[in-house]
């Protein structure tokens, strides 16, 4: 009985273990480096499909990204968790017509932290 | 064997080399009208003045033409040769004109008849006394070449366009009966031979003028800033068939002059859709003008409807009565109406087909202003429709036929062309407008809308809430990025009493609700899509946008909807 138990308690100990986690800190790319301790950055003034931006902040938590078109109506929202510091992500615009569209991070008392605006090509 | 293969492998080189010298080919060149040389034969109308050139085309690189003479019989019931001729020769060159009148070719019939040394060289063709027929001797002799380009032309001659009454037969009216060609540049002269001066590709005019119409003629179609007329046409049909697909220019403007050319012929006027690329007229434009504020203005006009109720006094507008009337009996608003479109709206197509046919109609301008409530009540004749048949004033300089449109379905006529307010007060009377990339709107007020979206595990979620209580009815369209969400389901807290619709296409959703209890969406009511999502998606930005959006309060009335 005992040559079954030990392979068992071994594999539930295994199991059981908590997962190593590699925390990677991948490197930023220059063109979303921001200097300063918060900030946005865009990869340029046009984007499309899947960019990257780089939203810096001093501290972390939710935020919501705010899509509003040239005519100031809010056309999408997200909500983004955020940590300290560099949170590079991807925009997404194959749901977005082709213009130009202004950006807004908000926390959520809802005062705008960084907008920008941009051109969804 | 190899003298086989290279001879095949040269065949066609050597019917080419041949083809290049061979002789010369005499031809008329129509050049327009003395007003429009770009105006084409077929659109020439009697009493216009046609140029005509004979050409003369050199296909033998060893001799130069410094000779040529070309004879052009016409029939002058159809054409009288006016003005001065104007020579294309060499400045050096002796030219000549000889003219007989009354006189006609009688062809020779051993030789083909554009064979034109044959013609005349050999026996068999003559000139005969003929009524009603003149016979014009060109000849031209040079020191330098001419004839020696595609469009080298030895003459260019003016004809006015003669009506020869409706009997007449205009067939080969202008003929080039003989020619001779010859190269006097060497120590003897070389005759272009028999069998290769042909008259090619044109030795004869054969048009029947059109009548003398001169009005400028047409079309300008009206439509709602939403509806933009570039992706509309005009199919111009005489006696039945077609003649013309016409796009319209950005401000609803065709031209339908060249085609509307008979006094004597019917021609109507069929507006066509004609979007193309990823355009749709369904979701473009019919399930943007189609929709749940439209079916809520409905029911407030009929008997057991949604909002208040007010049977028979909600609708003043006879255009608006039009687009809501779409079951029998018509020119009535009835139940029926409000309950068919009801079933549209909740995502029964009931047009099932042919949409634009179905449910896109137009007007003559005048009729369409003039058109009200009482027009439609008394069941007065209102031609609405595509169709139209034209008749211009053919005194008049000018005749530009107007058209209005619109909708089925439109009952609040976001996508109809207005009417003048003397006519009658548009209803609902709108205060507020908002525009989008895709659309104007307006009405009577707006409503706060909340929104928002979320990655959890798995899943996209999108969620709405309705920030009015004063709302019964609401529509939104929802684009999603396709190639990164799957969608999954809609879900509703709207109520009790309240009907919900959702359908999804491959990345639009169209969903909403309306209240047909007399009462409102209960407020915060909340949408809350859910989606799964692609692994590799770590970011929710600008995975949704909305759309369209649609909502009515309980008087049935168009409301902006403002998202936040």
């Amino acid at each position: 009985m005992k040559k079954y138990l030990y392979p068992f308690m071994a594999l539930a100990f295994v199991g059981c273990m908590r997962d190593i986690k590699e925390d990677i800190q991948y490197p930023i790319e220059q063109s979303l480096t921001i200097n300063e301790a918060t900030g946005l950055k865009f990869e340029g003034p046009s984007i499309n499909d899947a960019s990257q931006f780089n939203f810096k902040v001093e501290t972390g938590g939710t935020y919501y990204i705010v899509v509003k078109d040239h005519l100031k109506n809010v056309i999408s929202k997200s909500e983004i968790k955020t940590n300290i510091g560099d949170n590079v992500l991807r925009f997404y615009t194959n749901a977005i017509p082709d213009g130009d569209y202004f950006i807004e991070f908000k926390d959520p008392q809802d005062n705008v932290i960084e907008s920008n605006k941009i051109t969804i090509q | 064997m190899i003298k086989k293969f290279i001879f095949i492998l040269l065949f066609p080189l050597f019917l080419y080399s041949q083809s290049s010298t061979d002789g010369a080919d005499v031809s008329l060149e129509f050049l327009g009208t003395t007003l429009d040389a770009s105006k084409p034969l077929s659109k020439v109308q009697v009493n216009d003045t046609i140029v005509i050139s004979i050409d003369i085309n050199n296909l033998d690189d060893q001799h130069s033409i410094t000779y040529a003479h070309i004879d052009v019989e016409y029939n002058t019931s159809a054409f009288a040769r006016v003005g001065n001729p104007t020579w294309k020769t060499p400045s050096a060159a002796q030219t000549s004109l000889f003219s007989w009148n009354n006189i006609r070719w009688t062809r020779n019939s051993n030789y083909d008849e554009n064979d034109l040394w044959a013609q005349w060289n050999k026996s068999g063709g003559s000139y005969t006394n003929t009524n009603g027929w003149n016979v014009d001797h060109w000849q031209a002799i040079s020191t330098t070449e001419f004839g020696d380009d595609t469009y080298g032309h030895l003459v260019e001659l003016k004809f006015k366009v003669k009506d020869a009454g409706s009997a007449h037969n205009y067939t080969e009216n202008i003929y080039i009966t003989m020619g001779r060609i010859a190269d006097n540049s060497g120590n003897s002269e070389y005759v272009y031979p028999e069998g290769e001066v042909r008259a090619h590709p044109t030795q004869a005019i054969s048009h029947t003028p059109l009548e003398d119409l001169d009005s400028n003629l047409s079309i300008n179609v009206d439509t709602n800033s939403n509806v933009d007329p570039t992706k509309l046409k005009v199919i111009i049909k005489e006696d039945g068939t077609q003649v013309a697909s016409l796009p319209l220019d950005s401000n609803g403007d065709v031209t339908i002059t060249d085609y509307v050319i008979s006094s004597t012929k019917t021609y109507t006027a069929e507006l066509a859709y004609n979007g193309s690329g990823e355009d749709n007229y369904v979701t473009d434009w019919l399930d943007n003008a189609f929709t749940v504020s439209d079916v809520a203005y409905l029911l407030t006009e009929t008997e057991g409807g949604a909002g208040h109720g007010n049977p028979g006094a909600v609708i003043t507008n006879g255009i608006s009565a039009l687009h809501g009337d779409l079951t029998d009996p018509t020119r009535q608003l009835t139940p029926q109406d409000a309950y068919k479109m009801l079933v549209h709206v909740l995502g029964d197509d009931i047009f099932t087909d042919d949409h634009f046919s179905k449910s896109f109609r137009a007007a003559k301008k005048a009729d369409f202003d003039a058109f009200t409530m009482t027009h439609f009540v008394n069941d007065s004749i209102f031609n609405y429709a595509l169709v139209d048949t034209l008749a211009p004033d053919w005194s008049a300089n000018s005749n530009k036929f107007e058209y209005k449109t619109g909708i089925l379905g439109d009952v609040n006529l976001n996508y109809s062309s207005a009417q003048p307010e003397s006519t009658e007060s548009p209803s609902p009377n709108p205060t507020v407008t908002r525009s989008t990339s895709t659309e104007n709107k307006t009405g009577v007020g707006t409503a706060k809308v909340a929104v928002t979206s979320k990655i959890e595990e798995d899943k996209f979620i999108v969620e709405l809430t309705l920030g009015s209580e004063e709302l019964i009815a609401s529509q939104f369209k929802l684009v999603f990025d396709q190639t990164r969400l799957t969608f999954d389901e809609v879900n509703f807290d709207t109520g009790n009493n309240t009907t919900n619709f959702a359908y999804a296409g491959d990345k639009l959703i169209n969903f909403g609700s309306i209240n047909q209890q007399k009462a409102a969406i209960k407020k915060d009511s909340k949408y809350i899509l859910t989606f799964t999502k692609g692994a590799s998606v770590n970011s929710p930005a600008g995975l949704f946008s909305i759309r369209n959006f649609d909502a009515a309060n309980l008087k049935g009335e168009l409301i902006i909807l403002d998202f936040e």
